[in-house]
């Protein structure tokens, strides 16, 4: 019996589980309510809440909400935390349920030196997950900035077990997955493009975020649709206290965030915008024969109303578009367009004190249009994808030994994708491919899942779900399972030994092009002929904090095996009329490494150091000679440090450092000449001994920042003014990274010759902040 | 501030558009040079089969005289054994000699013949039957302008009837006689002779795309072929349509793909099979059409 079918048995006995232990709850108190900012009403997602007396707690939701259930009896004091506040004790009494929303108090605000800032909580130990890292917005903000723009993604990619792709490629890697294999959500909806400028900044505003969290590895069963992560952002709330302006004046981009109460404590509105203006300071310093065009903007704007006590609605909205074109006589010429826009519905509403639901209904479109030329011949690729979806998910908490989930999600999709490539004409007019003539392609993709996190013990932990996708086109349908597991032991109270196994199935594809350099990100639905990808992943780790949870560490480590991985066939051209199902071969590929992460989270001294060793590789049987080889970002070592250090009240400093193995790409090892009649080959043909045989240089780029800090008071001492002057230095030391390698051939000698292009040199920025 | 602002957009806009571009030497992989052979035999010509070996990818040696194979044995086999002895032809296009290896004994239709090479202490053995149908060309004419995958050319177009009842494989062969003014179409770079001073030579260009009957088994065919070679109004060809065997047709097939995932840099690279065990090339056999007078409109 393999290790999958032991799991689907458990999880029938988990639902079973579930429905005896909650009918036998006993007699219990329930304390609820919400975590927010004393200052903004903002809720504070991941707070926690820990009962002095039981020992036991709970943590807040993506909406703020917690719920934790204490036995009937006499008083205890309940800790509330969040990092960056300040503690706030509550002593209750446990002789009836109790609805208490508490408001804690930014630690920041408190002038004194000597801040009383809450003790970081230890739930990356004591919490049956694994593979789940929080990113503080704040963290976020004061780390180093490309061109001033302070950046998610960039975060995301110095995390262990993530990589960038090479400068200049879009999108992140997650434990040997591809970049469509992560599931990145705003507010629940699927951005299917989060960056902007071929991945140098993220599609995503940090002043309008709430939080930012990634699940790598022991995913809950909540989440679905992609193989390798999912990264979970939520946009703020708005201010429900009073209105606050932030903006910032960068060097090549300005933003600006409005939010404030609609009815005080109410309703609360937020709405932040955010364009640049490259295009128009580049004109003048172009040298003569070079154009380009470069611009892009994001819209993010969000409304909240406490319809009642246990009704809260949520309406959000974002768009973000990027329009660019580069023109050079002798090199790359490009032109593209893309965007994404979500518009999200949410309604919360609280069954009694345990039970709460949360439904939403999204609309989300992307849509890409890239035309590449590169030497004789050119490129272009349609790709739009339209959701409309809609999901429902109920958070049960019936006692303090479970938090059970269940739901269940539905979104059609329509796809609408295609490519082409083609020697240019003669008279230089490229044939555009007929977007209005691509047929879409239809799809329902659909999910019930149930989940609990069960403490079993004091020691022992839970976190056990499962969820059926199902996926249908006129042609197929696919049903399957997945199930999941997350079991944590603690040996100690600062350390515990996780073990995770998950079951993943993404029904989309994005076929990824061996050779373009350009983000050729072509959508496709899972059909008869491209069947679902899978995969299964295993990954143990052992957590340890130190010093009343200032320093985290964690050493993980991973098995990862993926199945129908799609690849195009060796020699496909896309054509306007190439079927792209047909033009694809199916293979396996496999990851496994392990990951060291320490953190220090609290002091003038914050930051992390990660390392990352993997191997990943992938398997096809109609390419490279069936045989095994590396993934196109198998990198064997990827190390990252960050560090944040305050120097004064005013003055805070942050470096970051990365380095990381080339990724891999092909080249043919040998020549052979073609003798007999071999003109129009140019007499001479390339023997390839392996797919990725080669490595690019290691990528390794050190960045520095420093942010001064002037608080004021404006019209006559009644508004706060905050500034923030923003110095960074991108690539302190100038490393040219690699891009990509191309081969040119001296047409006399027929000598080949190998070239390197790099892209971003040392870039130091300025940007002025303000908030008021 | 405001010369700090200034200095900042400058470097910035320069980091965009100074995209730095270099020449690099790659570490050479580990690459054990093979044996390639290069061999067709056509029905009444006595056998040619260019041995070279090959060379690692950023190897200097190009020429066909440093990668030829020189001191094999090699035989063919027929009715007779055929010895192959050293010889050499010089490509008047590019001014140089092209090495080979040439037999003694006309090849005929309706044979099976068996090759064997021993080179380095190695044998390599293969056969090939020469039993293709011999088509006739029905017409040829000239197009200005073509689109195919090749992209927009001009074109020689060749009418024929495929032979019913088997698998052909066919591609186009034309031979003329050109002068130092004419250029090659290379793909890498207008290039043209520099030591016939004016004269005119032979040429024998082979069409890179292979054409397969299936589906069309018996039915009228039309290749659109461009040239390897400039031309000029009136000059005058002889175009002729060869038969291959299956594993010539695959092998060719498959660089011409290879040539045109190196040319479009958004094709997936091809890795070539080999037809012969242990080493490189193929060894098969071609049977040509009649030749038809063409006669450049243009």
């Amino acid at each position: 019996m393999t290790l999958h079918n032991v799991l689907q048995r458990l999880s029938l006995c988990l639902v079973f589980t579930i429905l005896t232990t909650v009918s036998t709850i006993a007699q219990n108190v329930t304390i609820s309510g919400y975590i927010k900012d004393s200052e903004t009403g903002e809720t504070l997602i991941g707070a926690t809440v820990y009962s002095t007396k039981t020992k036991t707690g709970a943590s807040a939701n993506t909406y703020g909400f917690y719920s934790l259930s204490l036995p009937k009896g006499d008083s205890t004091g309940l800790v509330f935390t969040y990092l960056g506040y300040t503690a706030q004790i509550k002593k209750v009494v446990l002789s009836q349920n109790i609805e208490l929303t508490v408001k804690l108090l930014p630690s920041s605000s408190q002038l004194s030196e000597v801040t009383v800032t809450a003790k970081k909580s230890d739930e990356n130990v004591q919490k049956p997950q694994m593979g789940v890292i929080d990113i503080p917005i704040q963290k976020i903000k004061e780390l180093p900035a490309i061109l001033g723009e302070t950046d998610v993604l960039k975060v995301v990619q110095l995390l262990p077990g993530v990589q960038s792709g090479n400068e200049g490629t879009t999108g992140f890697f997650v434990r040997g997955g591809n970049s469509d294999q992560n599931l990145v959500q705003l507010d629940e909806a699927v951005v299917y493009n989060p960056n902007h400028l071929f991945g140098l900044f993220s599609t995503f505003n940090t002043r309008a975020l709430n939080n930012v969290t990634l699940i790598k590895g022991g995913f809950p069963a909540q989440y679905g649709g992609r193989l390798s992560s999912i990264l979970d952002i939520t946009m703020k709330e708005g201010n429900n206290q009073k209105y606050k302006v932030e903006g910032g004046i960068g060097i090549i981009s300005s933003n600006i965030t409005i939010e404030g109460p609609i009815v005080k404590e109410k309703a609360s509105f937020i709405i932040s915008a955010r364009r640049t203006y490259l295009d128009l300071l580049i004109k003048p310093f172009l040298p003569k024969g070079i154009t380009t065009t470069y611009n892009f903007y994001d819209l993010n704007a969000k409304i909240n109303w406490q319809v009642s006590k246990r009704d809260r609605l949520f309406l959000s909205a974002f768009k973000g578009n990027d329009k660019a074109g580069y023109t050079e006589a002798s090199s790359i010429n490009y032109g593209i367009k893309f965007g994404n826009s979500t518009a999200t519905l949410r309604w919360n509403h609280l069954f009694g004190q345990k039970l709460f639901v949360n439904t939403s209904i999204i609309y989300n479109t992307y849509l890409l249009n890239l035309s590449t030329v590169q030497g004789k011949y050119y490129a272009q690729v349609y790709s739009g994808i339209n959701d409309q979806n809609a999901k429902t998910e109920f958070q049960y908490y019936p006692n303090s030994k479970h938090k059970i989930m269940f739901g269940a999600n539905y979104t059609y999709h329509t796809f609408t994708s295609q490519g082409k490539s083609d020697k240019i004409p003669k008279n230089l007019q490229l044939a555009n491919l007929k977007t209005n003539q691509i047929p879409p392609r239809y799809s329902n993709e659909m999910a019930v899942y149930l989940n609990d996190e069960y403490t079993i013990t004091k020691r022992i932990a839970l976190n056990a779900g499962v969820r059926t996708p199902a996926f249908i086109t006129k042609d197929v349908s696919y049903y399957t399972w997945e199930p999941r597991a997350t079991l944590k032991v603690s040996v100690d109270s600062s350390s515990s030994l996780k073990a995770a196994y998950t079951v993943m199935n993404q029904f989309l594809h994005i076929v990824p092009s061996s050779s373009a350099s350009l983000p050729f990100d072509l959508w496709i639905p899972s059909s008869k002929i491209t069947k679902p990808e899978r995969s299964e992943q295993y990954a143990l780790g052992y957590f340890r904090n130190f010093k009343e949870n200032k320093y985290e560490a964690s050493v993980e480590v991973y098995y990862k095996t993926m199945q129908n991985q799609v690849a195009f066939k060796e020699g496909t051209q896309l054509l306007e009329q190439t079927n792209i199902d047909s033009s694809l071969v199916f293979g396996k590929g496999w990851s496994y490494g392990a990951e060291f992460f320490i953190k220090k989270n609290v002091g003038k001294l914050t930051g992390w150091l990660a390392y990352t060793l993997s191997w990943t590789n992938q398997k096809f049987k109609d390419l490279n000679y069936g045989e095994t080889f590396p993934f196109k970002y198998d990198r064997r070592h990827v190390l990252s440090a960050v560090a944040t250090y305050e120097l004064s009240k005013r003055w805070t400093l942050s470096a970051d450092f990365v380095f990381s193995t080339g990724s891999a790409y092909t080249l043919p090892v040998g020549r052979v000449n073609v003798a007999d009649g071999g003109s129009l080959y140019d007499g001479v043909y390339y023997v390839y001994d392996k797919r990725n045989n080669y490595r690019l240089n290691p990528y390794h780029r050190l960045d520095i920042g420093a942010t001064y800090r002037k608080n004021k008071t404006l019209f006559k001492g009644k508004v706060p003014f905050v500034s923030e002057w923003v110095f960074s230095i991108y690539n302190v030391y100038s490393h040219r990274n690699p891009y990509f390698v191309y081969l040119t051939v001296d047409p006399v000698t027929q000598e080949p010759k190998a070239k390197q292009v790099s892209l971003l040199p040392i870039i130091p920025s300025v940007t002025y902040n303000f908030k008021f | 501030m405001r010369k700090f602002f200034f200095l900042v957009v400058i470097l910035v806009s320069l980091g965009f558009i100074l995209s730095c571009q270099k020449d690099v030497k790659l570490k050479p992989l580990q690459y054990d040079s093979q044996l390639s052979i290069e061999c067709i035999l056509y029905p009444g010509k006595v056998p040619q089969l260019f041995l070279s070996t090959s060379v690692p990818f950023f190897s200097s040696n190009t020429t066909p005289q440093q990668l030829f194979a020189r001191g094999a044995s090699i035989t063919i086999t027929g009715t007779s054994t055929d010895n192959l002895v050293e010889d050499s032809v010089f490509d008047n296009f590019r001014c140089r000699w092209v090495p080979y290896y040439k037999g003694s004994i006309p090849s005929i239709i309706g044979q099976t013949y068996y090759l064997s090479v021993t080179y380095a202490g190695k044998t390599y053995t293969a056969s090939t039957t020469i039993n293709q149908p011999q088509v006739s060309i029905s017409s040829t004419s000239f197009v200005h302008s073509f689109h195919d995958v090749y992209g927009e050319h001009e074109g020689v177009i060749v009418d024929f009837n495929d032979i019913a009842g088997s698998n052909n494989y066919y591609r186009f062969q034309m031979n003329r006689m050109i002068d130092s003014s004419v250029y090659g179409a290379s793909n890498l770079g207008l290039i043209h002779s520099t030591c016939t001073n004016g004269s005119f030579f032979h040429i024998k260009e082979f069409g890179r795309s292979i054409y397969f009957d299936k589906g069309i088994d018996g039915q009228s065919m039309q290749f659109v072929i461009e040239p390897a070679f400039k031309h000029k109004l009136n000059d005058t060809a002889y175009v002729f349509v060869q038969s291959l065997d299956k594993n010539s047709a695959e092998f060719y097939d498959n660089i011409d793909k290879q040539k045109l995932a190196q040319l479009n840099p958004f094709v997936e690279p091809v890795f070539l099979k080999t037809k012969i065990e242990g080493c490189i090339g193929v060894f098969g056999s071609a049977v040509v059409s009649d030749s038809v007078l063409f006669v450049y409109p243009e």
